[in-house]
C-alpha cells in the first residue's frame, strides 16, 4: 500500500465536501472536494494502493482512514468511480423484452466480458429504437468483490457512499460534435469512448494515463547544459504546465527547450494514439467516421487535446482551460445528472436508498395509526361504559318481562282451564226442564169431561215425559175424547208430541193414559 | 450492512409490524367487546320486544278469559250452589211449603247424590229433597210457584199430581246442585265410572 500526496490543502467542517475515488482493481485516486456540480473545488488529492484481498479484511485499508482524519472529512459523501480491471461497460443493444429477461441477458453478457467473476450489473437506457423495436442501453459490471470491499471500507473510514459508478459512464458526451471520441485520462487508467450522438457506442479502457507522462519526463532530459532528471514533483508541475508541447518552440523549463521533451513523451503518445485507433477501429463497422476529438483530465494535460486531433485529423473539442477541472470534479462529484448514472451500489445500499422514502411513509403510517389508535382504547371503553348500563336496563327489562310473561301465561292456563272446565261442566248439565209451565198447560188442556187423577212428569232419563192418566164419564167414545186431548196437547208449545198411552172402559167409565214428549 | 439499511429495514418491517400489533392489542379488543355488547343488546331489544308482544297478547287473552271466567261464575251461580248457600236449602224449602192449607206428607232429604259430570275433576253432587203434600190444586200450584222462585239453582227431577178422591197430592222431587268437596267428589267419581282428564 502507497500513499502519494500530490495535493495538500485542508479545510474545517464537513460542510458541502465530498470525496470522489477512482477505483481500479488495484488502487484509486482520491479526490477530496468542496462545493457541488461545476462550482467543486478540489482540497486534496492522493492516490491509495490496494488488494482486492485486503479489502474483504475489517480494517484492511488505513490510508483512507488517514486521508478521511487529516483533512476532516468523516462523514462526507463519498462517490466511487469504477475504471479499468475489475470493471466491464458495454453500449448493448437488445430486442424489446420484459425487464427481468433484460436484467438477466445484460448480466450474462457482461460475465462473458469479465471472466466469470460475480459482478455487480448496473443498467442506463438509451432509449428504445422505434424502428426495430430494439432497445439501446449502457451497460457496467463490477468485481462484486471489489465494490463491497471498498464500500465497506469507506463506511469503516467514516464516509456515506453516495454514488457508485462507472468513469466511463459520468462523464456527459462533448455536446458539439454528433461524432466523436472522448478520452478520460485519469492517473493510472484510462477511459476511450466513441459517442455517436447523445450515445455511447463503445468504451475501452487502458492502462495508460497521467502518471505515464510524469514517469516519461523523469527519464533523463538532453537539456542545453547538459542531461538533465527532473524529480517526481518537478515531473508533476511539468505535465501540468506544460503537458505536451504541442506547437512550442520555447523554453519550457529553465535550460530544456520544447523539442527537447518530444523525444520523452513521444512514446505515451504513441500509445495512446494507438489505443484511440483501436478503438476507433473496433467501432468503425458499425459507426460513421469520428469527427471530433475531446481529452479530459484533472489536472489538465495541455496540448494532449491538440495534438492528438491534430495527429489524427480531427476536430478538436476542447474544453478551456480553465474549465477542464471544474468539469472532471463536477462528473465525479455525480453532478451532471445523477439520474441517469449507472448504479454499482451494492444490493442492500440501493434497496436502501430505493425503499427509503416508502420506508419512511410506512413508518409514518404506522405511527399515524399508532397515534390514531391510542385514543381508541380510552373510546371503547367511554362506550362500553356508556353501553353496558343500557344493556344492562334492557336484559332486565326482557328478564322481567319474560317472568310477567310465564305468570301470564300460568295465568292464562289456570284461566283456560277453569273457563274450559266450566264449559264442559255447563255441557254435562242436565237440560233445563220447563216442568211447572208444562205441568199448568197439560192441566188447562184436559178435556171438560175428564177428571185428571195423576200428572207425572219424569226427567231422570230423557227424553223428559209427561204422562197424564184421567177417568172418563159420559156418551161418547172414549177413544175419541182420547183423540181430542191428544190433539189438545200436541198443540201446546211444552211439548213435541203426545200420544195415547192407554184407553181402558170398565162399565161406564173409562180410564185414559196420555204420554207426551217434552220439545 | 450500514446503519440506513438497517433503518429501513425497521421501517420497513418492525413499524408496521408495531402498528398491526397495536391494532391488535388496542383496537380490536375494544371493538369486538362493543361489537358483541352491541349485538347482545340488540339481541335483547328484540327478544324484548317479541316477549313484549306476546305478554301483551297473554294480558288480552287473560283479560278475555277473566270475562269469560266471570261469566262462567255467573252461569255457575245460577247453575249450581256456591258451599255457603248449600245450608240454606232446606229452610227455602220449607219457607216455600209454609201454608196451612197445605199438609206436608213427606218431606224427605236424600244423600248427596252425582248431578252430573265430565270427569273425576269436573263433577257436580246434588242434594235431592222428595216432597209430598196434599191440599187444593189453587194451593198446591202456589206451592209450586214458590218452589220454583226459590233463588238457588235446582232442577225439578219429577213432579207428579195424583187425585185421591177429593185429595190432590202433589209429589215433587227437587235437586239442588252443588260442587263437592274433594272425598265427596272421588267417592261420587268412583261411582259414576269417571277417569281423569287427559
Amino acid at each position: 500500500m502507497t500513499l502519494a500526496w500530490t495535493t495538500g490543502m485542508t479545510a474545517r467542517g464537513t460542510r458541502n465536501k465530498w470525496v470522489g475515488l477512482i477505483c481500479d482493481a488495484t488502487g484509486a485516486s482520491v479526490f477530496a472536494a468542496r462545493g457541488s456540480g461545476s462550482r467543486s473545488a478540489l482540497i486534496a488529492r492522493a492516490q491509495i494502493e490496494y488488494d482486492v484481498d485486503v479489502l474483504q479484511q475489517k480494517g484492511g485499508l488505513a490510508s483512507l482512514r488517514e486521508i478521511v482524519q487529516t483533512h476532516q472529512l468523516r462523514g462526507c459523501d463519498a462517490h466511487l468511480l469504477f475504471v479499468g480491471a475489475g470493471t466491464v461497460v458495454q453500449p448493448l443493444t437488445l430486442p424489446a423484452m420484459s425487464h427481468r429477461h433484460r436484467a438477466a441477458a445484460v448480466r450474462t453478457r457482461l460475465t462473458s466480458y469479465a471472466g466469470g467473476r460475480e459482478l455487480i450489473v448496473g443498467v442506463r437506457l438509451d432509449g428504445p429504437d422505434t424502428d426495430s423495436q430494439r432497445t439501446h442501453l449502457l451497460a457496467a459490471g463490477v468485481d462484486r468483490r471489489l465494490v463491497e470491499g471498498l464500500y465497506r471500507i469507506s463506511h469503516e473510514a467514516g464516509l456515506r457512499l453516495r454514488v457508485a459508478t462507472a468513469l466511463a459512464a459520468a462523464f456527459a458526451p462533448p455536446p458539439e460534435a454528433r461524432l466523436c471520441v472522448q478520452i478520460v485520462l485519469g492517473d493510472r487508467t484510462s477511459t476511450i469512448q466513441l459517442f455517436e450522438n447523445d450515445r455511447l457506442v463503445s468504451c475501452r479502457d487502458t492502462l495508460l494515463g497521467r502518471l505515464d507522462f510524469v514517469s516519461a519526463y523523469q527519464r533523463p532530459i538532453l537539456a542545453n547544459d547538459g542531461p538533465l532528471t527532473l524529480s517526481a514533483a518537478d515531473a508533476d508541475a511539468l505535465v501540468r504546465e506544460v503537458g505536451v508541447p504541442f506547437q512550442r518552440e520555447d523554453d519550457v523549463w529553465p535550460g530544456v527547450g520544447a523539442a527537447q521533451l518530444w523525444p520523452l513523451v513521444m512514446p505515451v503518445l504513441q500509445k495512446l494514439q494507438n489505443e484511440i485507433q483501436q478503438t476507433i477501429a473496433h467501432a468503425r463497422s458499425s459507426t460513421y467516421p469520428t469527427r471530433g476529438l475531446r481529452v479530459l483530465s484533472f489536472p489538465v494535460v495541455p496540448g494532449l487535446n491538440e495534438h492528438l486531433a491534430a495527429e489524427m485529423d480531427l476536430e478538436c473539442l476542447s474544453i478551456p482551460l480553465e474549465q477542464v477541472d471544474s468539469q472532471y470534479l463536477s462528473a465525479l462529484s455525480g453532478g451532471t445528472d445523477p439520474d441517469s448514472a449507472l448504479d454499482l451500489r451494492p444490493a442492500h445500499e440501493r434497496f436502501a436508498e430505493r425503499m427509503l422514502r416508502p420506508a419512511f411513509a410506512a413508518a409514518a403510517c404506522a405511527l399515524l395509526v399508532i397515534l390514531a389508535n391510542s385514543t381508541i382504547p380510552r373510546e371503547a371503553h367511554a362506550r362500553l361504559a356508556e353501553l353496558e348500563p343500557l344493556s344492562q336496563t334492557v336484559q332486565a327489562q326482557l328478564h322481567e318481562t319474560q317472568r310477567r310473561l310465564a305468570a301470564g301465561q300460568n295465568t292464562y292456563a289456570e284461566l283456560a282451564a277453569r273457563v274450559n272446565r266450566q264449559a264442559k261442566l255447563e255441557a254435562a248439565l242436565p237440560a233445563e226442564i220447563p216442568a211447572l209451565g208444562a205441568l199448568k198447560s197439560a192441566y188447562a188442556c184436559v178435556p171438560h169431561e175428564i177428571e185428571l187423577e195423576q200428572a207425572r212428569l219424569q226427567s231422570d232419563k230423557p227424553p223428559t215425559t209427561l204422562t197424564l192418566r184421567g177417568t172418563y164419564r159420559g156418551g161418547a167414545s172414549a177413544a175419541v175424547v182420547a183423540a181430542e186431548w191428544t190433539r189438545r196437547m200436541s198443540d201446546s208449545a211444552f211439548f213435541a208430541n203426545a200420544k195415547v198411552k192407554n184407553v181402558r172402559s170398565r162399565g161406564g167409565d173409562a180410564t185414559i193414559e196420555i204420554e207426551a214428549r217434552l220439545r | 450492512m450500514t446503519s440506513r439499511f438497517v433503518l429501513v429495514v425497521l421501517m420497513l418491517v418492525v413499524a408496521p409490524t408495531a402498528a398491526l400489533v397495536h391494532l391488535l392489542l388496542s383496537w380490536l379488543p375494544g371493538t369486538v367487546a362493543i361489537a358483541r355488547l352491541d349485538y347482545q343488546t340488540q339481541a335483547a331489544a328484540r327478544d324484548f320486544e317479541r316477549v313484549s308482544g306476546e305478554l301483551e297478547s297473554i294480558e288480552k287473552g287473560i283479560r278475555k278469559l277473566r270475562a269469560a271466567a266471570a261469566q262462567g261464575d255467573r252461569h255457575s251461580r245460577a247453575g249450581w250452589l256456591p258451599k255457603q248457600d248449600r245450608q240454606g236449602v232446606l229452610k227455602g224449602v220449607a219457607r216455600a211449603l209454609d201454608d196451612e192449607r197445605v199438609s206436608v206428607e213427606q218431606f224427605t232429604p236424600a244423600d248427596a247424590a252425582l248431578y252430573a259430570g265430565v270427569s273425576r275433576s269436573v263433577l257436580l253432587a246434588c242434594d235431592a229433597i222428595t216432597l209430598v203434600c196434599a191440599g187444593e190444586y189453587g194451593t198446591l200450584t202456589a206451592c209450586l210457584d214458590r218452589l220454583a222462585d226459590l233463588e238457588y239453582p235446582k232442577r225439578f227431577a219429577e213432579v207428579g199430581w195424583t187425585r185421591s178422591g177429593q185429595t190432590l197430592r202433589l209429589t215433587v222431587r227437587l235437586e239442588f246442585p252443588f260442587v263437592p268437596d274433594d272425598a265427596l267428589r272421588d267417592a261420587l267419581a268412583d261411582i259414576g265410572g269417571f277417569e281423569d282428564e287427559g
